[in-house]
Order: C-alpha cells, then structure tokens, then sequence
C-alpha cells in the first residue's frame, strides 16, 4: 500500500527563505567546496567544470543547475518486494520505513537492554511484516554476533530473506556495495526493471566524501539502483549551531552528492535525505528527541519540493529510553512536522534512546503514533455533501444523527481515526481491561504478530536461496580474508 | 598586575586579552607559579563549577579551557619543571574504520583543560599504530572512541592487539563512543567507559590515581 500524500499544509519558512538557503548552499559549494579523496573523481569533476584545489572540488552553481535539472526527470520510481508487494515512490505519495542498524535492544523476554544479534534483525524484520503502517523494512537492529566486514551485507540478505516488503539497504564501503548489486540483481526481472529496495549512503560531515564512500557510491550508482543521499550534521559539533546554518550545509553536501553521482549516471534515482540534528550542548550527547530534529526535518522537505526531489527524513524521533509519555511527544512532533510539510519518506520506526535502543513493543507503538500523524496530515473533504446540510436537516426533525446512512458512509471512509493499539474508551472500560498501559498492550500485539507472520511466511525459493547463499560465501571469501 | 583580571579572563573565555595579561604579569614581577595558580588555574575552575552545575554549556567550558591553555603556553618558559607537570599523558584515537574525530577531539579537548598531556593519533588508526604510539609514549592512559555500530568491534581488535604485544598491563584503556556502554567495555576488557566528555575527565583521574 503507497498512501498518496497530502498536499503541504505547512511551511515553516516561505519561498523566499527558502530560496535564501539554496543561495547560501550555493556559495558554501563555489568558495569552500567538498573534500575528494579519490583522485580520478577530482579530476571527473574537474572536466565538469569544478575547480579543483589540491584535494577540495569547488562546484559552479550552473553545474548544480544542471544536476537539479536532471534529477527532476528520475523522481519516480517503483519498488517490489521479492513476494510482489510494491511501494511507488514519487513526489505525490509518502511512504514510512524504520531505524536502522541499532546496536542494543530492550530484550523482549526479561525487558533488560541487551547487544542486538541476527535472531533479532530476523525477529523485527518478521514483525514489521505485520505492521500495516509501515512500507519499508531496514534492518532495525545490529547484528552484533556477525563480522563487521560483512555486517551490512548480511543485514541485506537478512532483509530479503525475511521482509515481505520492499527493502532499504546501507552501504558505507565498495565491497558491500558491489555484493549488495549481486543480491539487488537476482530481483531485476528481464520485462522491465523490478527493484527490490534502495540504498542509503552517507558521506562525512563537514563537507567530506571519503574514498571508501564514493567508490561505494560509483557501484550503487552505476547499477542504477536508487539512492537516498544522507547528510547528518551535529549542529555545534559538526554543522553551524544555528539552524538555518545547519540547513544550509547540509543542502550544500546533498546537493554535492546529486553532482558526484551525476558523474557516476545521471539517470539513477535519488531521494533528498537532510538529517540534521543537535546535541546535548551541555555534555556533547548527540540526542534526537529534541523538537529541531523536527523542524530540520519539515524545512528538509520543503527544501526537497523546491528542488523536486524524493525527501527522506527523520520521524519519530526521540531521546527517551522507555515507554513513556516523552518518547510519545518527542516522536508525536518530529514525525508530524515533517509529514504536513509535504514529506514524501519517513523513518523512526522501532527506535528509543537516540536510536541507540531499540524496542519490539515499540515497533508496535511507532505503528500507531505514525497512524495518528498521518490522519492528522489526511485532511478532510469540504464540499456540499461533507456538510451534511440534510442529515442535519433530518435530525431536526426528530430523525438521527447516528443511524443515518451519511453517518455510516463517513465512518466507513474513515472521517475519524479508530485506535489500533491506543486506549479509545473510558476509565471504567480502562480499569475493567485490566489498567494497561500502552506497553502491555503492545506486548500482546507483538505476540500475536509475530505468530501471524509465522503462518503466512513465505519461504524462499530453493533455487533463490542457493543463489543468494552463493554470493554470501563469495562475499565472505572475499571480505573476511 | 591584578590577578583578578586574569581569572576573569578565563572565565569570560577572553582568547584576544590572555596572552597580553599574562605577559603584563610577568613584567610586573608577579612570580608565575601564582600567575598560574591563583589567575589561570582559578578561573577555570571557577569555569568547571558552574559547568558541574549547568550554568554553563560544554562550548563555554571549552572555550575557557583554550584560553587557559594559551595562558599557560606564555607561562611555560617561565615555570619549573614541577610546576609543569601535568595530571598524566593520554593517547586519544578514533579506531581503524571510523573517521569520526567530534567525540575523540572533544574529551582531548577536555582532558587538556584538566591538566592532562594529549597525545591525539587520529582517526582511523589501526591496531597496530595504536600499539606502536602506546608503545612510544608511554601513556598512562589510552583513550579509544568509535562512532559507528560497525566500527565498534575495532575497539576489541585493538585491546587485544595490545594484549598480543605485552603492553595491556603498561597502560588503563579507556573507551567511549555513541554505540559503545558500559558493559561493551567490561566485555571487552577495557578498564573504563564515559558516556560523554566530562565523564572521560573524571574517569581519566580515577584511573591514573587507581
């Protein structure tokens, strides 16, 4: 299910602020420019137009003109997983995935926070199989019992292997990128192209694309597998502290990466990825509950509709390490000032303390916070038979508000929101239930569908299985040297 | 010369005028070891309490720690030996795979405000240059940091390249980075963890006192 995104109902900043960030971006890129290790590139980029000075690549803005210009033409796109279930990515429609690659976990039996394994990436994988609302799948958690060479590699093949939906894979160096194409391929179907997922990549901040990244980019880039360029400064640490200073840098390195991967092929799909955040100024904590992670994110989309770019952003966010009523306002906020300023892509599902923890129960609750924003950011029909003049006409005399047939069909169109998970009756109803809180009854929920995803998995082919296997121990005999 | 000045100095964070006070202290016969103790050493700690408190922002800690740091520099020459001693020697790297230096600059930065010789080797350092400089050096304490979830393991790799060398009881390791707790450092084998660059400064002190 793609949900078709509602029109932008907020803007954070007007045109003309938002011009003067692509303005400031542009001056950041001509007069300091990026860094580039790797030689040959430079002098790609230099054959472009850039100046190149020792190891810095200064950008014209007529080059990062023609680069927009381009990118504009491959917005749109369409992911199927390996079972057949497709997510259309475009401008027009706003899709949700989940964190990634979380290195602990509250465990599930004993509640005590423990290191993340493979059972774990195959358990979240399968549970977000079950969670209507979410359309994408990273590999939330960390397997920290695999080799760190191949860790992300093995987060991809977990994915596929598991997920029912499409996928979003990481890669941060060229041996996982070039074996994640291998696995990417056995999915490319010889009609026309079927994708199973995309990659996310992300170079350093400030300003800096290391060789291990770009030669990562060239091989995800070249397949023609679509990219989500990710740039995520610490405001104050590695970004200017003031928010538009950190808007405009990050601009500035996204709008480097749509040039070095123009070079590369200009045809590949790209999303506009800003993921500025801040700190705890008073120990240097880097935490993401804070509201600016929002308002980064809301003024990321904008900035991504300027340009007609796929946005793909935080969302629910937050600092909290339990289930308490600061994650759910932290996460409440950071997804919905994004998602009414026209977010197409959003993230956060599953993740607690920073994205350092993350949670089944919370994969659950993340479901129904997300539900809620998007309803909020739905919007309503304002017509003739929306104000029901007749139906109020009707009650007047004597007739009923409830049991009238306009009544029906606007529920069943879902008018009003119905909880999924959250408590929607009355403390007498809430005492009889047993006095649950939102926790206890995410744990039942992540029971029940972690059971229903077990009756209705979908087991790999023996054929796709041997050739997925195959790559993986190519993969290891060449990278766990 | 008033000593006042030049605790306020630091306080404020005042770079452009530290260099001038300290030199008018030296010209006005004011013995250096109180320049030091009783104007530069004061002042940041008048600093560290409101930090301690949250007065004040890590920003303007640090910048008090860097105009301390440019006092003593002016001071150096004229101090003895014993007045220059400092509070141990680090060596601070970010382990091989990982170029994120915020964290590792920031405790360097911190443990050199708290009377602490930094030797910083980088980012990416592999094990082995890791053990190499330990070995150089002669640290009292090696501080390691990775950011990344898959970069973590390095901080293993090289404890136990230490181990392999014969060096793991010559120096207290001590680990930090976004990913990394407490019980990752047990499990490892490190001697300590902080969760931020404060936290490395007290541990820094405990474990060349331990």
């Amino acid at each position: 299910m793609t949900e078709a995104r509602a029109n932008p109902v907020l803007k954070l900043l007007d045109d003309q602020k938002i011009e003067q960030i692509h303005v400031a971006s542009l001056r950041i890129l001509q007069e300091l420019g990026i860094k580039v290790d790797d030689a040959d590139l430079r002098q790609q980029l230099s054959d472009l137009g850039c100046d190149v000075v020792g190891d810095r690549v200064k950008i014209n803005p007529d080059l990062v003109g023609d680069v927009i210009a381009n990118a504009k033409k491959h917005n749109r796109f369409t992911l199927t997983s390996r079972t057949g279930k497709k997510v259309e990515m475009n401008l027009e429609t706003v899709v949700s995935h989940s964190s990634n690659a979380i290195p602990d976990i509250i465990d599930f039996e004993t509640g005590e926070c423990r290191r993340t394994n493979q059972d774990d990436v195959i358990a979240t994988t399968r549970l977000m199989n079950q969670l209507d609302e979410l359309d994408m799948p990273c590999a939330l958690v960390y397997p920290n019992d695999l080799p760190a060479e191949t860790n992300q590699l093995k987060q991809a093949e977990l994915l596929i292997r598991y997920s029912t939906k499409p996928i979003y894979a990481t890669a941060s160096d060229p041996n996982t990128a070039k074996y994640l194409v291998e696995l990417f391929n056995l999915f490319d179907g010889t009609d026309g192209r079927e994708l199973i997922g995309l990659v996310g990549i992300s170079p350093e901040s400030p300003l800096y694309f290391p060789k291990a990244i770009t030669d990562a980019m060239k091989i995800i880039i070249s397949a023609g597998i679509p990219v989500s360029m990710l740039s995520a400064p610490l405001g104050g640490l590695s970004a200017p502290l003031s928010i538009a200073g950190g808007l405009a840098q990050v601009n500035a390195e996204l709008l480097a990466f749509a040039v070095v991967s123009y070079v590369f092929n200009p045809e590949t799909p790209l999303l506009y990825g800003p993921r500025l955040f801040f700190a705890n100024m008073k120990t240097g904590c880097s935490i993401l509950g804070l509201p600016e992670t929002g308002i980064a994110s809301a003024v990321g989309a904008q900035m991504a509709l300027y340009y007609g770019f796929v946005s793909d952003l935080y969302g629910m966010c937050s600092t909290s390490c339990t289930y308490d009523t600061q994650s759910g306002y932290e996460k409440a906020i950071n997804c919905l000032l994004p998602f009414l300023s026209g977010a197409n892509y959003i993230s956060g599902f599953g993740g607690l303390a920073s994205l350092m923890v993350a949670s089944y129960e919370q994969l659950v609750i993340d479901n129904e916070i997300y539900a809620n924003v998007r309803k909020a950011a739905k919007g309503f029909a304002v017509n003739e038979d929306a104000f029901g003049f007749d139906v109020l006409a009707s009650a007047l005399k004597g007739g009923m508000f409830l049991a009238h047939p306009h009544t029906v069909k606007y529920l069943r169109n879902g008018e009003v929101f119905v909880p999924d998970l959250g408590f929607d009756s009355v403390w007498s109803d809430w005492v009889k239930k047993g006095k649950k809180d939102i926790q206890a009854v995410a744990r039942e929920r992540v029971n029940e569908l972690l059971k229903k995803d077990e009756q209705e998995s979908e087991p790999l082919s023996s054929e796709l299985d041997k050739e997925i296997t195959k790559i993986m121990e190519n993969a290891a005999a060449e990278m766990l040297k | 010369m008033e000593l006042d000045k030049l605790v306020q100095c630091v306080v404020d964070a005042d770079m452009d005028n530290v260099k001038g006070l300290v030199e008018e202290g030296i010209s006005d016969g004011v013995a250096p070891s109180v320049l030091l103790k009783e104007g530069l050493i004061k002042g940041l700690d008048i600093v560290g309490e409101k930090f301690e408190s949250g007065d004040l922002f890590l920003p303007e800690m640090l910048a008090a720690a860097m105009t301390m740091k440019t006092g003593v520099e002016v001071l150096k020459p004229h101090l003895t030996g014993e007045e220059t001693e400092t509070a141990g020697t680090v060596v601070i790297g970010t382990v091989q795979g990982d170029v994120h230096d915020i964290g590792k600059n920031l405790v360097a930065m911190m443990l050199e405000g708290a009377g602490f010789e930094v030797i910083d080797i980088g980012i990416d350092v592999p094990a082995e240059d890791i053990v190499k400089a330990v070995e150089e050096k002669k640290p009292q304490i090696l501080g390691l940091s990775a950011l990344l979830t898959t970069t973590m393991p390095a901080l293993k790799t090289t404890i136990d390249a230490l181990k392999e060398a014969g060096l793991r009881d010559k120096v207290k390791v001590m680990v930090g980075g976004a990913p990394v707790t407490q019980d990752y450092a047990d499990e490892i084998g490190a001697d300590g963890y902080a969760s931020d660059a404060a936290g490395a400064v007290t541990l820094a002190r405990g474990l060349v006192q331990s």
